[in-house]
């Protein structure tokens, strides 16, 4: 046996410590300090001067309509294209679960809206949304489906839904991958067994792949949502938060607010706010993953 | 019977064509509409088949913006963080796996802990940090965030990867008297090559299409990075498509080559190998 001057326990946090370090730098510490921002107020153009004010930016957010405008904002962009990414991205699972030629052009088809940066197809939509170019205003019209060209950014609704369509083409391939990894984690025995017995499609499909998949769309779940509930980059691109502040979320409020109006204590208030958002849906979902698994 | 089969599998080709059409229209459009003069771009009803092909679109980028800066800077960015986030999580996961800490799990949670911490409650005070220390308008103020935020994923994806390594292959080593960093060289790093190029491509492309930071951090158009540089460059009230549509067209060559040639990697990557495509 070598004699070594660091025994291995020793060394073993030689190894972990500059992580550590490095994220309680980069990221705690941040943290912590954002926190403290919270209670104050800070003026940039004085050099950074930091008034304590205890709770009032808090108070200041709870009566803001721009915040609850943002927090309603968030929350149907979040249930909405959450919804429709897992019933998009279940079709794509059980779609490419099957047997058939020509899986380059499939694969390169499901990585490519993973792959683009959110602002660049966010750009691509927004030029196809164009209420006086765009194509969707020529094919809807081609197809007779409506009777002039639609404004689509804007006014309020179409610009959600504009939104929505965009956010959710990117990421369902996404989500079926993940949904399709879990699809192939079932053994075909049981589908066997189930046929054996007589179970046509549907009863296989909501009787044995449902459950099964419970985990997976469990976990899938809570990371689109939590990531969703942040969405910031779709909303700069496509609409600045607009028209008006219609299609501002919470994030992009917080930018707004922090790096446009140099309101930075408010901002990290608001900052903070989201943060405990995010925490408590996050425990949540844990605690419901931690109950699902137990009955399992 | 059979008339059932040649159906089904019909549905599915059509099933498929709908899906591959719905993802590359797009791209596919913008392209069409980057080599199309103004003309046709701003006409309306659309036109699908541009009856002149241009490249004026393509140089006018080049000539307008610093594209090229753009590029470098996000090569420089996106390549260093993906380092010093591989560094970080290698031997991390080296300490976490091989060495049976009581407190791995503990370390483990940390960093899945970080991972929830919103992404821009971070911004703020790192904005007014990097200013004190005029790091604004750097690599560093975009680097160390993108590192930090990916480190988390890194060391879950290389220590799950690291402890599926059998014992044996340490305890071999060990009697050829191999020393505990000489284990990580030798021996772990190239059975980790799986991993690595995972976490690799995940996290370069993630830094790649970062918006959030790149829009803050940095206000100069030489610092830019690709992102921020062209969802800036329109005006308020001025849009102009035709040199945005080429920009666009550009700053997504690399990342569809990318995936035309590492596409199986990609897939079995981001599902943890689950997926064998």
């Amino acid at each position: 046996m070598k004699r070594h001057r660091l025994n291995d326990f020793q060394f073993a946090i030689l190894l972990i410590l500059p992580a550590i370090i490095f994220m309680v730098a980069v990221m705690g510490f941040p943290f912590g300090y954002v926190i403290r921002m919270s209670f104050c107020s800070y003026d940039v153009f004085a050099g950074g001067k930091t008034t304590f004010i205890g709770l009032k930016n808090f108070f200041t957010i709870f009566s803001d309509p721009e915040f609850f405008n943002a927090f309603k904002n968030t929350l149907e962009f979040t249930s909405i294209t959450v919804f429709f990414q897992f019933l998009i991205g279940m079709g794509i699972a059980l779609l490419l679960n099957q047997m058939f030629k020509g899986r380059a052009i499939i694969r390169t088809a499901v990585l490519l809206p993973w792959a683009l940066p959110t602002v660049i197809n966010s750009l691509f939509f927004k030029w196809m949304f164009d209420g006086q170019y765009g194509v969707f205003n020529d094919i809807l019209l081609r197809l007779h489906l409506v009777q002039g060209k639609i404004n689509w950014l804007g006014s309020p609704i179409t610009a959600r839904w504009a939104i929505y369509l965009t956010q959710t083409w990117k990421v369902s391939s996404l989500v079926g991958l993940i949904l399709l990894a879990g699809l192939q984690a079932i053994p075909s025995e049981v589908y066997e067994a189930a046929k054996v017995d007589g179970a046509g499609k549907l009863k296989r499909f909501l009787h044995i792949t449902l459950p099964l998949l419970k985990p997976s769309i469990l976990i899938a779940l809570i990371f689109r949502s939590l990531v969703a509930l942040q969405v910031f980059d779709v909303v700069f691109a496509m609409t600045r938060g607009g028209p008006g502040y219609s299609t501002e979320t919470l994030v992009y409020n917080i930018y707004r607010q922090t790096f446009v109006y140099s309101r930075f204590g408010y901002g990290s208030a608001l900052s903070v706010l989201l943060s405990i958002i995010i925490f408590t849906l996050g425990f949540f979902y844990i605690l419901l993953l931690y109950k699902s698994e137990r009955i399992l | 019977m059979f008339k059932k089969k040649i159906f089904n599998r019909g549905l599915l080709y059509l099933a498929l064509i709908v899906f591959a059409v719905v993802s590359f229209f797009p791209v596919v459009w913008m392209f069409i509409t980057s080599i199309k003069t103004s003309y046709e771009i701003y006409s309306f009803p659309v036109v699908y088949i541009p009856s002149k092909v241009t490249l004026r679109n393509y140089i006018s980028v080049f000539l307008e913006n610093p594209f090229g800066k753009f590029f470098l800077n996000s090569c420089i960015v996106a390549g260093t963080s993906t380092i010093i986030c591989l560094v970080l999580s290698v031997l991390t996961a080296y300490g976490l796996s091989r060495f049976n800490l009581k407190v791995s799990l503990l370390i483990l949670v940390f960093f899945l802990g970080c991972f929830t911490i919103p992404y821009i409650s971070n911004i703020i005070p790192l904005f007014i940090i990097y200013r004190r220390f005029g790091l604004l308008n750097s690599y560093v103020s975009l680097i160390l965030p993108y590192a930090a935020y990916n480190l988390p994923f890194g060391v879950w994806f290389c220590t799950a990867y690291f402890r599926d390594i059998p014992k044996s292959i340490e305890d071999a080593a060990k009697i050829d008297g191999c020393s505990r960093f000489g284990m990580l060289w030798y021996i772990l790093l190239p059975l980790a090559k799986p991993v690595i190029s995972t976490v690799s491509i995940i996290t370069f492309v993630w830094c790649w299409n970062e918006f959030l930071y790149a829009l803050i951090m940095i206000s100069k158009n030489e610092v830019r990075t690709i992102p921020a540089g062209i969802t800036l460059y329109p005006g308020e009230y001025e849009f102009p498509w035709n040199t945005i549509s080429a920009a666009t067209i550009i700053a997504i060559i690399p990342i569809i080559l990318f995936i035309l040639i590492f596409q199986k990697k990609i897939i079995s990557g981001l599902t943890s190998g689950a997926v064998k495509y």
